[in-house]
């Protein structure tokens, strides 16, 4: 059994453009589920097979460092204010919310698991759906981080570090099968990913290295690694064999071969 | 990645909830018939509303266990949610004979669900923050430094795997499934899977915002039910290799047979009206376990106390061809409350004991059957005695997500 990436997309949310046929089932959506829904059919789309996908054989893994952050703090908004809380922004707040939204636009209906960690959230997940369709589980699976962060989250930041620029929010898809079904076509191995205790004020850093082939960038945001993979995937810049990130927190090593 | 190994076996588990500060308090209050749940006015709810819920009436930090009193200073200085899960974890170690120290020498894997554990929500930092005022740092960073997997982790002080499902009311079911998967294609030697939550405002304003919130103690599948009550609480597996059990002496427990996962992809909170998506994870089980629904002797349902639960999940059952004269399906959730991320590793827990003692309680709070349920359910009434020693714990979740697990007990 090899594990292939088929397609690829990112998107900030300042850039986020909601396609005509998704405005009605996301207009109450919030901006994280927004980001995941777009990004999930965008990823479907590239590839131009988009019905091929749904189903019971295709699944989704979702990770996010600070998952629905902006929402909940809303529901809290009316909890402390001694208001009624919206029912629709309670829902919305859970954090498996967003992965609901994805799995009914596309009619997914494989295994859907939304995993929060602070630590390298998108290789996490990307693991996780590895390991399903290599143990045959799935054939196909989507992969995502999704963040928005939240505002009271970018004050705390500004009060505790001052290194980097502000975090945006954003969202990376990729899209694992277990055959090569486009140019990019590249093969996932086994991921490594090691997890080390360190100062909760570093996460607030997320002062990350990435390495591939020659290149080598430190970036400054919990999206960086995922986001910077996404493009080099997207522009098929990928050198090397190897995508290896080092943080305080933990290291990843992600095998990806022609 | 190499080839799949024999399904894990259980060494050790352990529960707290409202029910009981352990499992064996658990069975004892279960037989007894206690539901411990306790009214909660404007502090959990909004104001003129008053509900019952399953609170853990106190979590000390005294594992009981010598061997684990390393643990004691960290479950006193940790947040609620880590305090329950570390209980749970002590004395699911406990059970399978695993030391601090053994446990360092070996690949850990910690897989947790949870909900509640994962969010920011510190009050009084966000009402002086919303005020404008410049609040103290420190609950912000607490929350930083308690990932639920990585702070278990840090405070057992073990290296391997960890990771934090956030599938609402699911979770810990499929924390159990990832840790299955993990020790059959050897990506650590022991597991700690299940799931932890505790209380929350948010959480009980949402509910109750959705009116899904019973006002009156919590009454699945009955057909006078208003809905859910929330509760609180942790519930663990110890999952090892057979060989590595049987190499250290250590009495097995049980197995996780099957796990599976499926989604209705229908409606962000409800179910699917007829179980669509549980079916398919059932199924999914079934076929992990190579086992049959004839096979299955005891059903432990999400059974939550709300309609549309009650009758998606006994559509479920019943379409899947479980037998309805032999099959009892139970829910625990009238003794527990809905413990949300808990509740899968909660309701494992429980299953595999009634598996082990051969018995089943009936449902705490059902007392006449709502006449549209598809399959029947055991009443608080009733108990019964098992014809087998496989069963399956089930959960759904809003988003659609749907999990099952089926166990094997063992002869006591």
């Amino acid at each position: 059994m090899k594990v292939f990436v088929n397609a690829v997309s990112s998107v900030r949310l300042a850039d986020l453009l909601v396609p005509v046929e998704l405005t009605r089932k996301l207009r109450r959506a919030d901006d994280y589920i927004r980001l995941a829904v777009v990004a999930a059919c965008t990823t479907m789309q590239t590839q131009g097979t988009l019905t091929q996908h749904y189903g019971e054989r295709c699944g989704l893994v979702l990770g996010s460092a600070f998952s629905t952050m902006q929402t909940n703090f809303e529901v809290l908004d009316s909890v402390v204010s001694k208001e009624q809380a919206s029912p629709t922004l309670f829902s919305h707040s859970v954090f498996n919310a967003a992965a609901g939204y994805v799995a009914s636009t596309l009619a997914i209906k494989g295994a859907a698991l939304t995993i929060t960690d602070f630590c390298h959230p998108f290789f996490k997940a990307l693991e996780q759906a590895w390991l399903a369709i290599m143990s045959g589980g799935l054939d196909s699976c989507l992969v995502l981080q999704v963040e928005t962060y939240s505002t009271l989250l970018a004050d705390g930041r500004k009060t505790l570090v001052d290194e980097g620029a502000p975090w945006l929010p954003g969202v990376v898809c990729l899209l694992l099968e277990n055959k090569k079904s486009s140019s990019m076509g590249l093969c996932v191995g086994e991921t490594k990913i090691t997890s080390k205790a360190c100062h909760s004020q570093r996460l607030l850093t997320a002062r990350q290295e990435v390495t591939v082939g020659t290149l080598c960038q430190t970036l400054y945001e919990p999206l960086g690694a995922a986001f910077f993979l996404a493009e080099l995937l997207a522009k098929n810049e990928f050198q090397g064999n190897v995508f290896s990130v080092k943080s305080d927190w933990g290291d990843v090593r992600l095998h990806l071969n022609q | 990645m190499g080839s799949r190994l024999l399904p894990p076996v259980v060494t050790g588990y352990g529960a707290i909830t409202a029910l009981g500060e352990n499992c064996q308090a658990a069975w004892r209050n279960m037989a007894a018939g206690l539901v411990c749940n306790v009214g909660m006015g404007e502090r959990f709810f909004p104001a003129g509303f008053t509900a019952p819920c399953f609170q853990v009436p106190s979590v000390t930090a005294d594992t009981g266990r010598s061997s684990l009193d390393d643990l004691i200073p960290s479950i006193k200085t940790s947040n609620r949610t880590v305090q329950l899960a570390l209980l749970a974890v002590a004395e699911g170690l406990h059970r399978a004979g695993l030391s601090l120290g053994e446990l360092r020498g070996k690949t850990v894997g910690i897989v947790l669900g949870t909900t509640v554990g994962c969010t920011f929500h510190n009050e009084e930092y966000y009402v002086q923050w919303r005020h404008g005022l410049n609040p103290a740092a420190e609950p912000l960073l607490a929350y930083l430094s308690s990932n639920l997997a990585d702070k278990v982790r840090e405070i057992l002080g073990v290296t391997g795997p960890g990771l934090v499902i956030t599938n609402a009311c699911a979770s810990g079911t499929d924390a159990i499934g990832v840790a299955k998967t993990w020790l059959e294609y050897g990506k650590c030697d022991i597991a700690i899977a299940g799931g932890a939550d505790e209380l929350s405002r948010v959480a009980c304003h949402g509910f109750k915002s959705l009116m899904l919130y019973s006002e009156k103690s919590c009454s699945p599948f009955d057909k006078d039910r208003q809905g859910l009550n929330l509760g609180e609480g942790a519930g663990i597996l110890v999952l090892e290799r057979q060989e590595d059990a049987q190499r250290r002496g250590q009495k097995i427990l049980g197995r996780v047979r099957g796990y599976g996962i499926a989604g209705d992809a229908y409606h962000p909170t409800a179910p699917h009206p007829e179980g669509y998506g549980l079916q398919c994870a059932v199924k999914g089980a079934l076929g992990d376990s190579g086992l049959s629904v004839a096979d299955i002797c005891l059903i432990n349902a999400h059974g939550t106390g709300t309609r549309v639960n009650d009758l998606a999940e006994t559509h479920a059952i019943s379409a899947l061809g479980f037998d309805p004269d032999s099959l009892p399906v139970v829910s625990t959730k009238g003794f527990t409350g809905h413990t949300l991320g808990a509740a899968g590793g909660v309701e494992a827990v429980y299953t595999l004991m009634a598996l082990n003692e051969g018995f089943v309680f009936g449902s705490a709070g059902c007392h006449e059957l709502d006449p549209e349920l598809s399959f029947p359910v055991i009443k608080e009434a009733e108990s019964r005695v098992l014809t087998g020693k496989i069963g399956m714990s089930q959960s759904l979740a809003f988003g659609g997500s749907n999990s099952a697990v089926v166990l094997e007990g063992v002869e006591m």
